[in-house]
């Protein structure tokens, strides 16, 4: 059914379903499910057609969520809106177990408490599927399949000569399946059991000290070793996802990082421009929080001690999110202006997840 | 044309309600609509716009000319579509979602979408109904039933209910 006009102008609901279709796609994922579908019918009808959930997705914004591990219903979204830093809560769900990964708004959630018993959930339309026991990890979409898969390091802490890999296929397969891994050595094998990193259309298991990564490709289900960059085997390595690619950044200065990106078909590596923070503005950031809030006063930024890791991106690479870590002090970096915005975590010395994530209306089982 | 010989070429475009507008080519030619027209060299009298009133097209060149002077630099051509759209009200930019689209101006046709879908964020879906001027369409049981629908957190697959 349409929309009734009340007035003789031209209004919003009077315009021709493909131009409110363009509309509604700027709208967050949140808005939509919590609100715009309850206008009308014809915006309800709209909002769930499965080309616009297609080019919602696309419109989103990818950022960051952050979720505190010993409060896990305390999770919040970082995100680049109209070139501005932005923080906001999930309006329409309740976390109650950890993160563990995040794909087109799908997120892992896992069960500690619970002998990890974990889920598939969309937080912006509150729905959320059982994954078979056993495992759990991280989860990635294969576009030419048009289908979601969760993907798991199997790991037997008795026979690591068994360390593989186990992948289920969202809505079709009953149970989970062995990814073949025999073409790798057990050396290689052995990051299997770190948590992977989910890009568009591949699954990345790294270690910060290891030489090569292991790539899955989530619709050929094939895994491949890659080995980073010559010279760069040894040194620390922060690996992000940006959501479409993978990234490392290793420290060149106590705020400045070189940053090297995947081509994800190729295998090969590219440098990018380096980044490095304005020490001036993070260092006032930082003693002013000192002062006024008794931040943890672990030792001035620009003092030895400090450690300020990179934790993820925001927007593809529009800006940097960085936790002075252990205090609750976090710094978002904008790459092109290099203005620094900051935030507080909710407690010093705590652990916390960073994911890249993107709000979808993405439904579960059928994509 | 205008590259060629250095004089401007200019466009007359006329709107729905019969008022005509001179307009530089270059200008024009963000309208993907009028460009073809111009290849087309259908573009030597009168460009006839008859879904684009007076008034909408007039803002609509307003933007042409603005944005058209900017050089190459997205970051600016932005910020001059935040301030030339900060002004305007509902209507008006409902009208100038249509006439984009009509001149297939994917820009302000974005630029436009995106402002009117901002006002909309945080709102209650009551303040949405009243500003846009939309009826409430469901009866008081689909509206329950679709709340409802929303409100649990299922587990299991949901059901294929659309086409």
């Amino acid at each position: 059914g349409s929309c009734k006009r009340k007035s003789s102008s031209t209004n919003i609901e009077s315009l021709p379903d493909e131009l409110m279709f363009e509309i509604l796609l700027h709208l967050p994922a949140d808005d939509i499910y919590g609100g715009a579908a309850f206008v009308c019918k014809k915006w309800r009808d709209l909002t769930r057609d499965r080309n616009f959930i297609n080019e919602h997705i696309h419109r989103s914004t990818p950022g960051l969520v952050v979720q505190f591990q010993r409060q896990t219903e305390n999770a919040v979204f970082l995100a680049m809106r109209r070139g501005r830093f932005e923080i906001s809560k999930f309006s329409n769900y309740n976390f109650k177990h950890l993160l563990r990964a995040s794909c087109n708004g799908l997120l892992i959630e896992c069960d500690t408490a619970n002998g990890c018993a974990s889920f598939v959930v969309n937080p912006s339309t509150n729905r959320r599927l059982r994954i078979p026991p056993g495992y759990y990890s991280s989860i990635a979409y294969a576009s030419a399949s048009m289908s979601y898969k969760v993907v798991s390091g199997s790991t037997q802490y008795d026979k690591p000569e068994e360390l593989g890999c186990v992948i289920w296929t969202v809505g079709v397969d009953k149970s989970w399946r062995t990814v073949c891994t025999e073409h790798l050595s057990l050396a290689t094998r052995r990051i299997l059991n770190t948590t992977p990193l989910t890009t568009e259309g591949f699954v990345h298991w790294s270690s910060p000290e290891s030489g090569h990564i292991l790539t899955l490709n989530i619709e050929t289900e094939v895994i491949t070793e890659i080995p980073v960059p010559k010279g760069y085997e040894r040194g620390w390595k922060f690996y992000l996802s940006t959501g479409t690619s993978l990234t490392f950044l290793t420290a060149m200065g106590w705020f400045s990082f070189e940053v090297w990106e995947l081509r994800q078909e190729t295998g090969e590596w590219t440098k990018l421009h380096d980044i490095e923070l304005d020490c001036q503005v993070l260092g006032f950031v930082y003693l002013n929080r000192l002062i006024d809030f008794s931040l943890v006063p672990l030792a001035p930024p620009n003092c030895s001690t400090a450690t300020v890791n990179p934790v993820g991106w925001l927007n593809c690479k529009e800006a940097l999110v960085l936790h002075a870590f252990p205090t609750r002090l976090c710094f978002v970096h904008i790459v092109r202006t290099r203005e620094i915005d900051f935030f507080e975590l909710g407690h010093d010395f705590d652990s916390y997840n960073f994911i890249a994530h993107r709000n979808s209306l993405v439904r579960l089982g059928r994509c | 044309m205008a590259a060629e010989t250095g004089t401007p070429t200019t466009l007359t475009l006329k709107s729905n309600d019969d008022e005509l507008f001179s307009v530089a080519e270059s200008a024009a030619i963000l309208s993907v609509t009028i460009r073809n027209m111009v290849e087309d060299g259908c573009a030597g009298g009168v460009i006839p716009l008859d879904n684009v009133d007076g008034k909408t097209l007039a803002s609509v060149i307003t933007y042409m000319n603005g944005i058209s002077a900017i050089p190459a630099d997205e970051e600016k051509k932005k910020s001059y579509r935040d301030k030339f759209l900060s002004d305007k009200d509902f209507e008006t930019l409902a009208d100038m979602v249509l006439a984009a689209n009509y001149l297939n101006m994917s820009c302000l046709m974005d630029a436009v979408s995106a402002k009117i879908a901002q006002v909309m964020e945080k709102k209650s879906v009551g303040w949405v109904r009243r500003k846009f001027g939309i009826e409430n369409d469901y009866t008081p049981e689909e509206e329950a039933a679709v709340k409802e629908e929303h409100k649990w957190t299922f587990e299991g697959v949901e059901t294929d209910d659309d086409n």
